[in-house]
């Protein structure tokens, strides 16, 4: 059991407004954790925190056991941390086709060009999207856009890979096959998932691990099947009493 | 190495960067707010000169009534165009944009030339109608085409068309009203119509003593008069307007409402534009070219326009491109705030209704005051272009701030979580995304420094001349049908690039 990332006391304010309150958690390599949550709760704002896009307004951040957020301070920029991250809508650079946002993914990293080509083209059919390695991402439809920021993600290898509900638009259909996809590609390139969601299915679907967060709160943390026997959240409360009903 | 995460971040230097460039467009203007803070001189009418009490009455005048006629007439257009469908309905709004284009002294030519009695206030108040409306016009477009497919459905289930049209006028009454007045506003300061039809205005006040009667000190007390004026007029409307729109401008881009199609408006919005057309264009147009049918002075007006054009071009291109730069900086620097943003663009407002002489004898007097070495700077054309960029930054940073607003902030996080240099982003990824609005930008900044001739009639040095201002020059002595072969060429070159406009953007949305 390797030591991920841990979280101290973190608060995060915006002017006067309190976005995340004295949040401590602790994420294990090769677990998978599911951040779930209503819609303003704060999961994106804690995951910019700990992806160090923001730095937090109190407590600190570590990785591997070093500090790496410190209060109103980033100490280990984005790029240090491990992680690759596919944001809520993307963020695909439109004016790129998907090679070519690989491939641009890549640059901060040392490696040379045809290395980087190589590296690009193989996230691409890790991805199952290689034949549209010339289109933009506008051209694409919403499921191939996942794969090519997935693909974007992945390419320079990193160890952690957030989510932040990238899949929220998709049908159900095709979100339960990237899903299985996913946990695939996790295991086979030891990379441990962070997702944050407001849908307990993908988290069950994925993850071993939750924390369910309200108002800026944890209320719960643990293993997902014993939070949802014994759901404290009104989150986790509906969906359980949601699956009893449907007979699940 | 700096982040591409500061792009998105707040932070003190988003407020700093824009306070700067705002303070440097401003900066012309400072050597005559020096005169009035000093206490040099001392502003009584007496001081003003004799016709200026009569002159800023009439000039008001013309302000109040081309405003009002701007706005009753362009509103209700801009909307009808910008909810419904009918024939002609593209063309018609590239067209309106010629007045935009051409020097306003022009459409007082033609109008002194139509021999119908349009001169004196009213035909300044007509001229300057013309000028104002399409502005009205595409401003009420715009904010028309902003509002979503569900704002016009939900109104149109509860209340039918006439709820639609009553609502979305209501929506978009305080962008209308704002350049309705900054039209007006601008119209103070534009010498051209008064000389031309014949009625004493501020603007030509002010050329006058500067130019004929050699008096610096009582162009730049005038100027300052006026400058007061327009502050007590522009800064209430931009203080209780400005900050209800700005913020409009970083909205991503949503899907505007489609075009609908109505019975009443397929017959009336051909016959209103229509109408508009041939009031605003067709008829200073048919005076500008009359004369050019008795004779058709083709080697003289062709030797003046070789003679100008390189000027004019150089002009253009500079403050085009210096504008843009400038404003593209501001830009990034305003982000997303939504209160940077609305000061910003309240700032910008003032700075765009200030009349341009401000700032061009702002500069004449650096010029004589500054040693020597710097006359390479402050008396070369170079001056001219920067003068006239930062006289149309306004325009320039609100297009870009929009430009920036398209784009999606997570855009330069995934950048950040990339570790990609921010170099690197702005060349490969922010920059073309903003090439359509740098084209804009520039093309727009470039034709109006251009039409506008008060800042180059002012600083340019002896000989370097452009077009507008050669017919502005010759208008008094040279035969009717030189100036109106040269303003027929004018018009034909801005009507092309209007053209060439409109098919490139016709291409760019197959792309
Ligand atoms: N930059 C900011 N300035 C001020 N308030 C912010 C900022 N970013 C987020 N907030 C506020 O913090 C709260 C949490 O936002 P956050 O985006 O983290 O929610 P979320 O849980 O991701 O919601 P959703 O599921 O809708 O994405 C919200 O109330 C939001 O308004
Ligand atoms: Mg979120």
């Amino acid at each position: 059991m390797t030591l991920g990332f841990e979280l101290s006391k973190v608060t995060k304010r915006f002017d006067d407004f309190t976005a995340l309150t004295e949040v401590s958690f602790s994420i294990i390599q090769s677990e998978h954790l599911a951040i779930i949550g209503p819609s303003g709760c704060g999961k994106s704002t804690l995951l910019r925190l700990l992806a160090g896009l923001d730095a937090p307004s109190d407590g600190v951040i570590l990785l591997g056991g070093e500090i790496i957020s410190e209060p109103g301070r980033v100490v280990t920029p984005p790029h240090r941390r491990q992680i690759g991250m596919v944001f809520q809508d993307l963020g695909l650079w439109p004016n790129l086709t998907a090679f070519e946002n690989v491939l641009l993914g890549l640059s901060g990293k040392k490696m040379s060009r045809q290395g980087a080509k190589a590296r690009a083209l193989e996230a691409l059919a890790v991805c199952k999207i290689e034949a549209l390695a010339k289109r933009r991402p506008a051209l694409a439809s919403g499921g191939q856009q996942q794969r090519i920021a997935l693909a974007r993600a992945i390419a320079a290898e990193p160890s952690f890979l957030f989510f932040d509900e990238p899949f929220s638009g998709l049908d159900l259909l095709t979100k339960l096959k990237l899903l299985d996809e996913l946990a695939e590609l996790a295991e086979k390139k030891n990379l441990t998932m962070v997702l944050v969601t407001h849908d307990p299915i993908e988290a069950i679907t994925l993850c071993r691990a939750a924390i369910s967060i309200d108002k800026g709160r944890v209320v719960e943390a643990g293993c997902i099947n014993d939070l949802l026997a014994d759901p404290k959240s009104e989150t986790l409360k509906v969906f359980r009493d949601h699956t009893v009903r449907l007979g699940t | 190495m700096i982040s591409c995460v500061e792009l998105e971040q707040p932070g003190k230097w988003h407020l700093i960067l824009s306070g700067v460039i705002l303070a440097l467009a401003f900066c012309p203007n400072l050597p005559l707010f020096w005169l009035l803070v000093s206490g040099t001189s001392s502003f009584v009418w007496e001081n003003l000169g004799p016709g200026f009490a009569s002159a800023l009455s009439h000039s008001l005048v013309v302000c109040a009534a081309s405003s009002a006629a701007s706005v009753l007439i362009g509103l209700p257009a801009g909307a009808l165009a910008g909810l419904y469908e009918f024939p002609g309905r593209r063309m018609f709004l590239w067209i309106i944009a010629i007045p935009l284009l051409v020097p306003s002294f022009l459409w007082a030519i033609g109008l002194s030339q139509l021999g119908v009695g349009l001169s004196g206030i009213t035909g300044g108040t007509y001229a300057f109608t013309s000028l104002g409306l399409p502005l009205v016009l595409y401003v009420t477009f715009v904010s028309a085409r902003r509002l979503t497919k569900s704002q016009t459905e939900g109104v149109r289930i509860v209340g039918g068309e006439w709820l639609v049209l009553r609502q979305a006028v209501r929506a978009v009454f305080p962008a209308a009203f704002l350049v309705g007045c900054l039209s007006g506003l601008l119209s103070l300061s534009d010498p051209g119509p008064g000389q031309i039809l014949g009625f004493s205005d501020v603007a030509s006040e002010i050329l006058v003593s500067f130019s004929a009667l050699y008096d610096f000190e009582l162009a730049a007390r005038q100027c300052l008069v006026l400058s007061a004026i327009v502050a007590f007029i522009a800064l209430p409307l931009a203080i209780l307007i400005v900050p209800g729109i700005a913020p409009r401008l970083l909205g991503k881009d949503i899907e505007p409402t489609p075009l609908t199609n109505n019975r009443t408006v397929r017959w009336l919005g051909p016959v209103f534009f229509g109408a508009i057309v041939t009031l605003t264009m067709g008829l200073p147009i048919l005076g500008i070219i009359l004369p050019m049918f008795s004779r058709f002075s083709w080697e003289l007006a062709m030797s003046e326009i070789t003679r100008t054009i390189g000027d004019t071009v150089f002009y253009a291109i500079l403050a085009g491109l210096f504008a843009t730069v400038l404003g593209w900086l501001l830009a990034i620097a305003v982000g997303r705030g939504r209160r940077l943003a609305q000061t910003a663009v309240i700032g910008l407002f003032l700075l765009l209704s200030l009349p341009p002489e401000l700032g061009a004898l702002g500069v004449i007097r650096w010029g004589t005051a500054a040693p020597a070495a710097l006359d390479f700077f402050l008396r070369d054309r170079t001056v001219v272009g920067i003068i006239s960029a930062l006289r149309f930054l306004p325009i320039a940073a609100i297009i870009m701030i929009r430009g920036v607003g398209t784009t999606s902030p997570t855009s330069a996080l995934a950048a950040a979580v990339h570790g990609i240099p921010i170099t690197r982003y702005m060349w490969r990824v922010a920059g073309p995304q903003m090439i359509p609005f740098v084209t804009i930008s520039t093309a727009i900044v470039a034709l109006l420094s251009t039409a506008s001739v008060s800042i180059a009639l002012l600083l340019r040095p002896p000989g370097a001349d452009t077009l507008p201002i050669a017919i502005f020059t010759v208008m008094a002595n040279a035969p009717e049908s030189l100036v109106a072969t040269l303003c027929f060429f004018y018009i034909a070159g801005a009507a092309l690039l209007l053209a060439a406009g409109c098919q490139l953007t016709r291409w760019s949305r197959f792309q």
